[in-house]
């Protein structure tokens, strides 16, 4: 069988790219796309060691990940909702009324 | 060197193969979520992503969160985001990316330094000599991750449960309350703000944006 | 034991019809609602008669021989030894009230569909009324004291919402204030009774009626006539607390005042639940535990002395009220005294027998109350009527029986119940020094007088004198007496006359006027019984005998365990002297009120006896206003508005300026945020692989 070190690679490198996404990323539907990008490299990650550990607690901590990034997705899609509304716009960076 | 490389070719199993053919269809297609312009298109390459982890998690035996994540990930929450893309008829990206390239100098070291680092730490560790367990494929059944989260798990799960009602409120309001806002904020700007009864119990002005 | 699931049926029935009317009743029509709020309580109504001749089969269990019916419907509250079983049992005591509290009810329910017609909210009002009914059985049959407690507690609430039924009037003596009183009030009680029920609990293990009876039965001496025994914490401070739990629900002296501000709401209810059945709740209540009181005679002291007093004094206050539905409230009060007063002489059998006929020509009185009330188009005062014999003749022969009945007019209910209390008072020997009995007979005698005087009045003016309705003399007794019962208009406009009532009222009033008439033969006493030649006549109390405890006076049996209860000769001849004495009292009564109010009905009594004693000026002045300063002066200004919200807004200052120095952090640029996670990211993996390295 494989080495878990692949699938552990596979799964940084995933997540290196959502992370740039997230950062370079204007568009704030993007920006949530490569935030699920790297919850599915985590993802990927708990699945490797816990088949390679035969344990299925890291199989049920994907369970949550997936529901939390459910509810994410909600939230920050309404969120998107409200923004849009607001603003007319989807780019983070004219979403800055908190500032001084 | 050579004698190395096809030595390598030669002991690769089916298993191998695979997982190569879909490791690369995820990587490109992350890539191409990150580099698309359109967020719809943007949505679509995640769905190919998904669709490569997913391939990813039956070779790792883990059958059940193969099926849920095709259902979840790529059934629902792509969908989710596509509707929304779609509600909102976003207009692709604008391609400048000029107003803060400053940031562009420190988030690519980061990014590359983070990689960098996991990559060591894969490299250091002796990941490599752990070997599968046989009970992988028993770990992954439906059966047993029933077991698990309703006996063990079973106060996560709830909170999980509870989690999902709270996000279902959350964006209720968020996405319904958009309206009353827009005329708060247009009576604000338009007509004088009625006199407070009480001066010191003024409600603060709570914005969403 | 006897098992039976009828008791359940008994409770249910009234429940289903409230939840039914509660949650379609909005779209049904006036006559389904007053068809299924009837049927309902006319189910119970058979159920509750076929479960009293059930029981009269059962055969006797225990030491104590009573019948028993258990209905176990499910285990309620079970918390190590304490166990609340959500049980009902029926034994003589509960099942004759279950079966007059469910007739008297079915006869006003079905009186209210006439009366409450075209008003609106009739659906919430029988919703209530079924609802009441349930609780009312609740509280009837529950063989624990919590469950009791909770149907104590739910007919509190249904009175509250029936009181309030006209809650959109406004102003200072309006239904929902009243509603608010009677609740308040009631809820002093309720705090006494709850006391009551874990000191039961400590004492004796079990809340279960029947094991507190026995674990009273097995205390070997009664406790001392002192009133250092309220401190002893035991039989005395459970008898006292509950006694106080009984003066809220059953109106009296210290805590009757909310029951004739009650009458703000709708006639029947005054009638169902401020008249026959909830306000006797006490009674049932001090009957229930009565093993209890008999071991506590310096509690039972203050029950008698209580229950004399609220029957002279709310006698004495019925006299001057120009209200027609307020001097039948102070009746209800004066004789719920009575009751009180055969309780603490030891005489629970008549109390619980006067409890019963007063339920029947109480409830008959004030729902002929109703139909003056509806026939004047909703005028109370009763100077503004006279003459309605002409235009109301089936109210007025109806309110003729129980007005006699009331009065103890010979050979009607009233009589028999009232003779039965002031005979077992005078002879009493609950108490060391036997003077005390016969100075409370001397309160219950000169009660009978002012209670036949009144009540003379209120028919003198009611139905015999000259028309006044279309007098104009001046409202110098205050709007709000009159305009309790919830309506923009009232009195008789110009050339209109009073009517009679529809026959949805009427039937009731006749059924409820033969019961008031025939229904004392049930308990006729002893001594009269001897006479024309019937032994133990007594059906009542010998039906209740096992049930509830005897003290003293009563010949038959002796009472258990107590002292000074050794049992008496039973003297013929003073009882038939002393009902002799109280035929006279009754008859002098009302020859004293016709004489005096034939001539002049509107004849003013002293303004104290009118302004009911000022006692809701002196609770005013002594509790409500000191603790209303309190709350405001300390409680709401010094400890909420400078303590606690100064605590509040203190933490709120501080984490304000601490944001204000933190929000320097925050550029709002979405992107700087993400690019400190990244780096910080990157950072912990970095101490990782030093930290994996350094090892």
């Amino acid at each position: 069988m494989l080495p878990i070190t692949n699938f552990i690679l596979l799964s940084a490198v995933i997540f290196t790219i959502g992370a740039v996404g997230v950062f370079f990323k204007r568009n704030i539907i993007t920006i949530l796309l490569c935030i699920e990008l790297m919850l599915n490299a985590a993802n990927l990650a708990f699945v490797a060691f816990a088949s390679y550990f035969g344990d299925t607690t890291g199989q049920l901590f994907v369970f949550i990940v997936m529901t939390v990034a459910a509810a994410e997705a909600a939230v920050g899609l309404g969120l998107v909702i409200a923004i849009f509304r607001n603003r007319e716009t989807l780019n983070v960076d004219e979403a800055n009324i908190l500032k001084l | 060197m050579f004698d190395a490389i096809t030595n390598y070719f030669s002991n690769l199993t089916p298993e191998h193969y695979f997982f190569f053919l879909f490791a690369i269809v995820a990587i490109a297609s992350a890539l191409e979520v990150v580099m698309q312009r359109s967020p719809l298109y943007s949505a679509v390459a995640l769905i190919f992503t998904m669709a490569a982890l997913a391939a990813n998690f039956v070779l790792l035996k883990a059958q059940f969160l193969a099926a849920i994540q095709i259902i979840v990930y790529a059934g629902a929450i792509i969908v989710l985001f596509v509707f929304v893309i779609m509600l909102l008829n976003v207009r692709a990206e604008e391609s400048r990316l000029d107003r803060f390239t400053a940031l562009r100098w420190i988030a690519a070291p980061s990014a590359i330094v983070l990689f960098a680092g996991a990559f060591a730490a894969i490299r250091f560790s002796n990941l490599d000599t752990l070997a599968p367990s046989p009970t992988a494929a028993a770990a992954g059944t439906t059966e047993r991750i029933a077991e698990v989260m309703f006996t063990k798990y079973l106060l996560p799960f709830e909170a999980a449960s509870v989690l999902i009602m709270m996000a279902i409120v959350g964006a209720l309001v968020l996405a319904a309350r958009a309206k009353e806002y827009d005329a708060e904020l247009s009576g604000i700007e338009n007509q004088e703000v009625p006199p407070k009864p009480e001066p010191e119990a003024q409600p603060e002005e709570v914005e969403v944006s | 034991m006897n098992t039976t699931t009828l008791l359940g049926g008994i409770i249910f029935a009234p429940l289903i019809g409230a939840l039914v009317l509660g949650l379609f009743g909005k779209r049904m029509n006036e006559r389904t609602v007053g068809l299924i709020a009837s049927a309902t309580v006319g189910v119970s109504f058979v159920l509750a008669i076929i479960a009293f001749t059930t029981l009269l089969g059962v055969a006797p269990e225990g030491a104590e021989g009573i019948r028993r019916l258990h209905n176990p419907l499910f285990p309620w509250i079970e918390v190590g030894s304490f166990k609340a079983p959500f049980d009902l049992v029926l034994d003589p005591l509960s099942a004759l009230y279950v079966v007059f509290v469910t007739g008297v009810g079915f006869l006003i329910h079905i009186f209210a569909t006439g009366y409450m017609h075209g008003e609106g909210g009739y659906y919430r009002f029988f919703c209530y009324m079924n609802l009441f009914m349930f609780n009312m059985l609740v509280l009837i049959l529950g063989s624990n004291m919590l469950v009791m407690f909770v149907g104590w507690e739910g007919v509190g609430l249904c009175s509250y919402l029936l009181i309030g039924f006209y809650f959109q009037q406004q102003g200072p003596a309006f239904p929902n204030q009243s509603a608010k009183k009677a609740f308040i009030v009631n809820r002093i009680g309720d705090v006494a009774f709850a006391i009551a029920i874990m000191l039961v609990f400590m004492k004796a293990g079990s809340i279960e009626f029947a094991a507190v009876n026995e674990w009273a039965r097995s205390l070997t001496a009664a406790e001392p006539m002192t009133v250092a025994a309220f401190g002893l914490g035991g039989a005395s401070t459970i008898a006292l607390l509950m006694f106080i739990g009984a003066t809220g629900k059953s109106a009296q002296i210290p805590l009757f005042v909310w029951l004739p501000d009650a009458m703000a709401g709708p006639t029947p209810v005054s009638a169902l639940i401020h008249a026959a059945t909830m306000v006797t709740a006490g009674v049932y209540m001090v009957a229930r535990t009565s093993e209890v009181f008999v071991k506590a005679p310096s509690a039972m002291f203050v029950v008698a002395t209580i229950g004399a007093l609220t029957a002279l004094g709310a006698a004495t206050i019925g006299l001057a009220q120009w209200d027609i539905k307020k001097v039948l409230a102070y009746s209800t009060v004066s004789q719920l005294g009575y009751m009180f007063l055969a309780c603490g002489v030891g005489a629970f059998g008549a109390g619980v027998f006067h409890v019963v006929t007063h339920a029947f020509f109480k409830a008959l009185l004030f729902l002929g109350s109703g139909s003056v009330i509806l026939g004047m188009h909703h005028e109370q005062d009763m100077r503004k009527m006279g003459g309605l014999r002409k235009f109301m003749p089936i109210t007025h022969a109806t309110m003729a029986v129980g007005w006699l009945a009331i009065c103890g007019f010979p050979l009607l209910s009233g009589f028999f119940s009232k003779d039965e209390i002031l005979y077992q008072t005078f002879t009493t020997n609950a108490f060391a020094n036997p003077v005390f009995g016969k100075i409370f007979w001397g309160i219950g005698a000169l009660t009978a007088i002012l209670t036949a005087v009144y009540m003379t009045r209120l028919m003198v003016l009611t139905f015999w004198t000259k028309e006044r309705w279309h007098d104009d003399h001046g409202h110098d007794h205050g709007h709000a007496d009159h305009a309790d019962d919830g309506h923009g208009h009232h009195g008789l406009a110009k050339g209109e006359t009073p009517h009679e009532s529809p026959w949805s009222m009427t039937l009731p009033l006749i059924v409820l006027a033969i019961a008031a008439a025939v229904g004392g033969y049930v308990g006729v006493p002893n001594g009269l019984g001897h006479l024309v030649g019937i032994e133990n006549s007594n059906m009542v109390e010998h039906f209740l005998e096992p049930s509830v405890a005897h003290v003293g006076s009563h010949g038959a049996v002796a009472g258990h365990g107590v002292e000074a209860a050794a049992p008496v000769a039973h003297d013929a001849t003073l009882e038939l002297g002393l009902t002799a004495f109280s035929i006279l009292l009754a008859l002098g009564g009302i020859g004293v009120g016709f004489w005096i109010f034939r001539k002049n009905p509107l004849l003013k009594l002293p303004k104290i006896l009118e302004d009911k004693w000022r006692v809701d000026e002196l609770y005013e002045a002594t509790i409500i206003h000191p603790i209303r300063k309190l709350s405001e002066s300390i409680l709401w200004k010094a400890v909420d508005v400078r303590s606690i919200d100064g605590l509040v807004n203190a933490v709120a200052d501080g984490i304000r300026g601490l944001g204000g120095t933190m929000r320097y952090l925050q550029s709002g640029l979405t992107r700087s945020y993400v690019a400190v996670i990244l780096l910080g990211a990157a950072c912990l993996v970095g101490y990782f692989l030093v930290q994996g390295y350094v090892k």
